[in-house]
């Protein structure tokens, strides 16, 4: 019992024995990591065992990596057993912290982005044990806030080391944000520290000297040494090399009382680095070598390169070749092969950054269902059935989730043919015009050229009645070219109108409702209709017959739109009434005379564009079919089978209806009915 | 010399009135003007007489080509001149029109100089 009352002393002393109450700054002496290391395993309860692997885990942190390593994996395996989700997220952080130092960036990346994603998420705020570990406040969303923010600090520490620094201030930045809701003087300097080596010089000086003064009174030191660091590079940058000195020392002093192999290696390296300035080649060495001997011992092959080439140049300066040569060489071989990981490495992060994107997209995807399918089952039963239900459709909207995505993969490609179909079928409908407004056109031109050269020619007429002083005839050659230019003017508009609705018809539909006056419009594309195929069948005649309601006012649709509904109706007319020409069924067939009349009546509220032919009219086993898409009667090739469908649907885009009454043999008439 | 014009275009009428106002004054010509193949047709048959017609090709109900195969087959003694007058002047068109006894060819727009120099040499 006394044994037992020891050993949760030494795990869990209560807060006014530790210097301070948050480990993640705090630093494990050597005599606690090695009671700790003895006992571990005979610890009675996991929890206990999970607090003291992580003790374990920041002993070895800043010293011996694969150690600190295969703790906080140990620490994970028990959060993951005990369902404790921030412990889990730290574990996963501080792996990913150890996995970055190794250089095993990719792995480093997922296990961040794991802590992350398991401190992001408020309902893991209960799950946690002994939240003041992790934060000076003592409420569960502070702590998960912590974490997180400590999370992310480390991501933007790996950006760093990738040489993302866009990416790694904005994860400082996000840290800083989420260090200030919760007033964290620690969570604040670290992330000041970070962005601090992306500021201008004099402000990284006044960030880090804040970030000092916050660990100096804090009593969270664990960090100071690298601060000193910071600030010495930043004064040998000013060219200030005693102050960068003065701070490398400092760094060196308080790391070695911390054991912070990590950055005491960073300190010698900056002491070394600024002798070999000054030319002091002797106490360049001395740092060198002691760098040397410090990442011999952490086994971080960074640092090791790193001291590699400080060894070789201090030699080279000393002028003692061989002991440079061999410096040089051991560094050029750990380059070489540390080069092939990184390259490996990065490629591997670049593959599965891409794909934590998108991950994360999804991961957004189906939350933001999750959440909306749970609001509205609230309303719906008690909380228990609530949580069966909701647990449910978590299944089910990750299953539906999966095959929405496929639908609307489907339905995005659907989309893009059906526009294509679209752009095709006014094209073919463009090309039986084109025939027709060219006819259309030279006829107006005719006019206009011909009027305008008589004009020319009575001019001179009118001069010559002029001078012989013949008004009378003059004044009747005045009027004739009055006359003539009104022409001229009447048919310039005619074939600018013609050009126009061409340029209309070709272009994509503007979707703007505007008035318009149906007569026209029918009348304009029953001559388009009737010239475009005289054009392309010089035996194609027909009887055009009309009938227009002139009480019509102008009604607000979309002129293109409905233009293409009645060119199409009365194109299929046409082709009905030649149809049945070209194959007569029946006898009394001899007096066929093929006729398409096109009436327009207002009835009420509602306006009715009737386009009528006298063919063979439509099968009954086909009636139900034409408005589908892709139906057609013609020989493949001949038509989209989207006449129509479009055209139905551009009839009930515009609240519409477009009926058809069809007899065999005797024809058939479709109605587009358009509200008035 | 009575010329029929046929074409569905109304201001052909004041157009070749116009173009041929001296020709018409001096009696020169003389100008009759139908405004459909089957209005051709019933002039024709009215024991009208002209020497020549001009016929558009494109007009609703009958067309240019019917009206020439009709009065190429009809009237055979003498057969007026059937001159063809169209805003198609493809290749097919042509063809057709000649192949029916069209014994010329003009596209739109008219050029009326040519017309004119077409009426004195042939006619």
């Amino acid at each position: 019992m006394k044994r037992r009352l020891l050993l949760l002393f030494l795990i869990l002393p209560p807060s006014f024995l530790l210097a301070q109450r948050d480990p993640t700054w705090g630093y494990v002496s050597r005599k606690r990591a090695d009671s700790l290391r003895a006992i571990v395993e005979k610890l009675p309860n996991d929890t206990l065992k999970m607090s003291a692997y992580r003790s374990l885990g920041f002993y070895y942190q800043e010293s011996k990596f694969d150690s600190s390593l295969y703790f906080h994996e140990k620490q994970l395996e028990l959060a993951k057993k005990l369902n404790i989700k921030l412990w889990q997220s730290d574990a996963h952080a501080q792996i990913g912290q150890n996995l970055y130092y190794v250089g095993d960036v990719t792995r480093s990346y997922e296990s961040l982005q794991e802590a992350i994603r398991l401190a992001e998420d408020e309902k893991n705020e209960s799950s946690n044990w002994h939240v003041w570990i992790f934060s000076n406040a003592e409420t569960l969303h502070d702590s998960r806030i912590a974490i997180l923010a400590m999370n992310y600090i480390m991501l933007g520490n790996l950006y760093n080391i990738l040489g993302e620094s866009g990416k790694a201030t904005s994860m400082s930045e996000v840290a800083l944000k989420l260090g200030t809701t919760i007033h964290s003087a620690k969570i604040i300097s670290l992330a000041l520290t970070n962005m601090s080596q992306f500021f201008s010089p004099d402000s990284a000086l006044v960030a880090l000297r804040k970030s000092l003064e916050v660990a100096n009174s804090g009593g969270y030191r664990r960090f100071m040494g690298g601060i000193l660091t910071n600030m010495g590079t930043i004064y040998y940058a000013n060219g200030n090399i005693d102050s960068a000195k003065h701070c490398a020392y400092q760094a060196v002093r308080v790391t070695q009382s911390q054991n912070n192999l990590l950055e005491l290696i960073y300190a010698y390296d900056l002491l070394s680095f600024l002798y070999a300035i000054e030319n002091k080649m002797d106490s360049s060495l001395h740092y060198a070598s002691k760098e040397l001997e410090t990442a011999q011992h952490s086994g971080s092959s960074g640092d090791l390169l790193s001291a590699y080439g400080k060894m070789s140049h201090a030699y080279k300066s000393k002028n003692r070749l061989d002991s440079a040569f061999k410096y040089e060489q051991l560094s050029n071989f750990l380059n070489d092969s540390l080069k092939n990981y990184r390259i490996r490495k990065m490629s591997e992060y670049q593959s599965i950054a891409f794909n934590e994107q998108l991950r994360l997209k999804d991961l957004e995807k189906e939350r933001k269902d999750f959440e909306n399918k749970i609001r509205t089952n609230t309303l719906l039963g008690s909380l228990f059935t609530l949580f069966v239900i909701a647990g449910l459709l978590y299944r089910s909207s990750r299953q539906k989730q999966k095959a929405k995505q496929k639908i609307e993969q489907s339905y995005d490609q659907l989309k893009s043919t059906q526009a294509q179909l679209i752009q095709s079928e006014k094209m073919a409908s463009l090309g039986e015009l084109t025939a027709g407004i060219a006819h259309e056109i030279q006829n107006p031109l005719n006019f206009v050229n011909n009027f305008s050269e008589v004009n020319s020619e009575l001019i001179d007429e009118l001069k010559q009645e002029i001078d012989k002083g013949n008004l009378e005839d003059a004044k009747k050659l005045a009027g004739s070219i009055d006359e003539n230019e009104q022409k001229i003017v009447f048919h310039g508009k005619r074939a600018d109108a013609i050009v126009k609705s061409m340029l209309q018809h070709s272009r994509s539909s503007s979707g703007v409702k505007e008035p318009t006056d149906i007569n026209a419009l029918a009348d304009e594309y029953l001559r388009l209709a009737y010239h475009g195929l005289r054009a392309k069948d010089k035996s194609f005649n027909a009887t055009m017959k009309t009938d227009f309601d002139q009480s019509i006012l102008k009604i607000n649709v979309v002129p293109q739109d409905i233009g293409r509904v009645i060119l199409n109706l009365i194109t299929n007319a046409f082709h009905a009434v030649t149809e049945r020409r070209s194959v007569p069924k029946i006898s009394t067939d001899n007096n066929y005379e093929p006729t398409v009349t096109v009436n327009t009546k207002k009835s009420g509220t509602k306006i009715e564009i009737m386009v009528k032919d006298n063919g063979n009219g439509i099968p009954q086993k086909v009636l139900d079919k034409i408005f589908q898409p892709f139906f057609t009667t013609k020989p493949s090739g001949q038509g989209t089978g989207l006449g129509l469908s479009l055209s139905y649907d551009i009839v009930k885009a515009h609240g519409g209806e477009l009926k058809v009454k069809t007899k065999e043999g005797e024809g058939s008439e479709f109605i587009i009915v358009l509200p008035a | 010399m009575k010329i029929l014009v046929v074409d569905d275009e109304k201001d052909m009428q004041m157009l070749f009135e116009q173009r041929f106002r001296k020709e018409i004054r001096e009696k020169l010509v003389e100008f009759v003007f139908a405004f459909s193949g089957e209005e051709a047709i019933t002039y024709l048959n009215g024991n009208h007489q002209a020497v020549l017609i001009l016929s558009d090709i494109n007009m609703p109900g009958m067309s240019g080509l019917e009206l020439l195969e009709q009065i190429k087959k009809k009237y055979k003694t003498p057969p007026p001149i059937v001159m063809m007058v169209t805003a198609y002047g493809d290749k097919e068109n042509y063809d057709t029109a000649m192949r029916l006894g069209a014994d010329d060819f003009l596209t739109k727009p008219v050029d009326f100089s040519l017309l004119k120099e077409k009426l004195k040499i042939g006619f």
